[in-house]
């Protein structure tokens, strides 16, 4: 009895030091700029959107989320249009080479940006590509692809082979049993590796930094030039992180549970 | 990998349905193309002197003399080095306390999921605003909350960022990832056979017996494949050094990527700038060698 207690008091501080510094880049987003620095913390002041409206007002706020969004809807569209048939192909028909196909597509996912921005950032100025969202969607779409062959093959094989037989006995176009059948049966699980694209591609850094400049850079482009913000500018960055940082976080809460189970499950079988 | 093997008649009754290669040529074609390629030309320059500021120069052949002046450059062997102490620290201190908050999630009920929230957070957040978050409210030396903490208790200002900056980066990467960590050893403690848990109680064993006997061994190949997935990750962290320090002061946290970074943009050094980059990719791939070693010696084990 005593030890569950201790325990549940020793989850329930951890968890609130933890999730600190997140809670008060909240506090601080509708706090004015004088309070959002006063020491000792000032924790009694009226709450004020101010902030937010200013980041969308002044600021440059929503020219960098619509690159943020327009990446992200290109990058993921593209990743499925040419992962999604390779997962059904993979998951029902495997050849001889599925596996070899599946590893090198991880190991692709696994290599260092590094190893390959020299000559994508040179092509890139030769070519017209540099600080364009056209560049930075189709290195992002690479970033996606392996993870939809991953978790979707994964996903399309939850659904029972005789169905699937079934079908193909029946009408024997593929394209529309994967847009009648497969679709239709996997929705949770395309649901929750879109998900998972979209955050991973939402807060990407280093392609984002290296090959966008002034007009198509995404969000977190944006936030890391706060980097020398000096006390003056606190609650308005508040604003613009929370702004960033929250819609994604709360997606991310409606669907650990599922990718969870998901990828438990996928590493298991 | 057993996991792709299904009732074999049936798998051949339906290839012969199969959509052919034409389902998956564009994905394998598309990765040649977006990261092999790239891999096989920086390789390609990591052998070439190139300055972009000196286009009269040319470019030339120069076989491993890039690799050569880098072994000799100060600033590129703290960048080994700290991309080592980086990786190593942030796995192992994710591990240790992702296990120890796997371990209280796992043990109680109440308001089980909004403390699993709580602490899951720090990972979905943007890695540009995790280190923000940190160098401003929590170890601004005039207006951070540390500060004022310790002067309640008349202990003099400190300046993290300024005295112990690797420390520092470790500090933050390491509360971004432990949640990671979290989830995977959670998954795998959800999954431990509780049949065993009874027997082993059964047979007189104590709690720590339990967790020694039972759960450690059931957690093994989770904890591989979680540190294996980290230390690919992590090895060429860029964001929260960039933010944090930009790998200063004086170069004293840059790692191989900030490094490779530097050399390309601020130095204009193609030929440098793509041997930093095969030298990661090197150093990942050992890493990865290594460490799938282990996993598969774990998954046959278990």
């Amino acid at each position: 009895m005593i030890l569950s207690a201790l325990a549940w008091s020793a989850t329930a501080v951890l968890a609130l030091v933890m999730f600190f510094p997140i809670a008060w880049m909240v506090i601080t987003s509708t706090k004015s700029e004088t309070d959002a620095i006063a020491i000792p913390p000032n924790l009694w002041f009226v709450p004020s959107l101010a902030k937010f409206e200013a980041a969308f007002i002044d600021g440059d706020y929503l020219r960098f989320f619509d690159n943020s969004v327009a990446i992200v809807g290109g990058s993921v569209l593209i990743a499925l249009a040419l992962g999604l048939p390779a997962a059904y192909s993979l998951a029902y028909f495997p050849g001889k080479r599925a596996n070899d196909i599946l590893l090198f597509a991880l190991s692709t996912r696994f290599m260092p940006g590094v190893a390959v921005i020299v000559p994508l950032f040179l092509l890139y100025s030769k070519a017209g590509l540099i600080d364009t969202r056209a560049g930075l969607i189709l290195i992002d779409a690479a970033l996606n692809l392996p993870l939809v062959l991953w978790l979707m093959r994964r996903f399309f094989r939850d659904i029972p082979l005789e169905i699937i037989e079934a079908a193909l006995i029946e009408c024997r176009s593929h394209w529309r049993i994967f847009w009648r059948v497969v679709v239709p049966l996997s929705v949770p699980g395309l649901g929750a590796t879109i998900f998972l694209l979209i955050i991973l591609t939402w807060n990407e850094f280093f392609f984002a930094v290296n090959v966008t400049g002034q007009s198509a850079a995404p969000l977190p482009v944006y936030m890391a030039a706060f980097m020398t913000t000096e006390g003056q500018t606190w609650a308005q960055m508040s604003a613009a992180a929370t702004l960033a940082t929250l819609p994604i976080m709360i997606l991310g809460w409606l669907t650990s549970r599922s990718l969870v189970r998901g990828l438990a499950a996928g590493a298991s079988r | 990998m057993t996991a792709i093997a299904v009732t074999g008649s049936q798998t051949a009754r339906l290839r012969r349905l199969a959509p052919g290669t034409l389902a998956t040529a564009p994905s394998v074609i598309y990765l040649v193309l977006v990261t092999q390629l790239p891999f096989v030309v920086t390789v390609y320059l990591s052998l070439h002197q190139w300055n972009l500021l000196h286009p009269e120069r040319g470019v030339s052949f120069v076989g491993l003399s890039n690799y050569l002046s880098l072994a000799v450059d100060p600033v590129f062997q703290i960048a080994v080095l700290n991309t080592v102490i980086f990786t190593t620290e942030a796995v192992a201190a994710t591990t240790i306390i992702g296990l120890g908050l796997a371990l209280l999630l796992h043990h109680i009920s109440f308001l089980r999921g909004l403390l699993y929230l709580f602490l899951l957070s720090p990972f979905l957040v943007m890695e540009t605003v995790a280190p923000l978050l940190w160098k401003t409210y929590l170890l601004n030396p005039v207006y951070g909350l540390l500060n004022w903490f310790l002067s309640l208790f008349g202990i003099a200002g400190l300046d993290p960022l300024g005295q112990a900056p690797a420390l520092t980066v470790m500090t933050i990467v390491t509360w971004q990832w432990t949640p990671f960590m979290m989830l995977i050893l959670l998954a795998g403690l959800q999954s431990r056979p509780e049949e065993l848990v009874e027997a082993a109680r059964v047979e007189g064993a104590r709690s720590f017996g339990v967790f020694r006997n039972v759960t450690l061994p059931h957690l093994r190949p989770f904890f591989a494949v979680g540190m294996l997935v980290e230390a690919i990750l992590l090895l060429p962290l860029f964001g929260p050094i960039y933010v944090a320090t930009y790998g200063g002061p004086g170069f004293r946290t840059a790692n191989l990527t900030f490094d490779a970074y530097r050399l390309l943009t601020q130095q204009y050094e193609v030929g440098k700038a793509a041997a930093c980059g095969v030298v990661t990719a090197a150093l990942t791939m050992a890493v990865t060698v290594i460490l799938l070693r282990r996993v598969r010696l774990d998954v046959q084990r278990s």
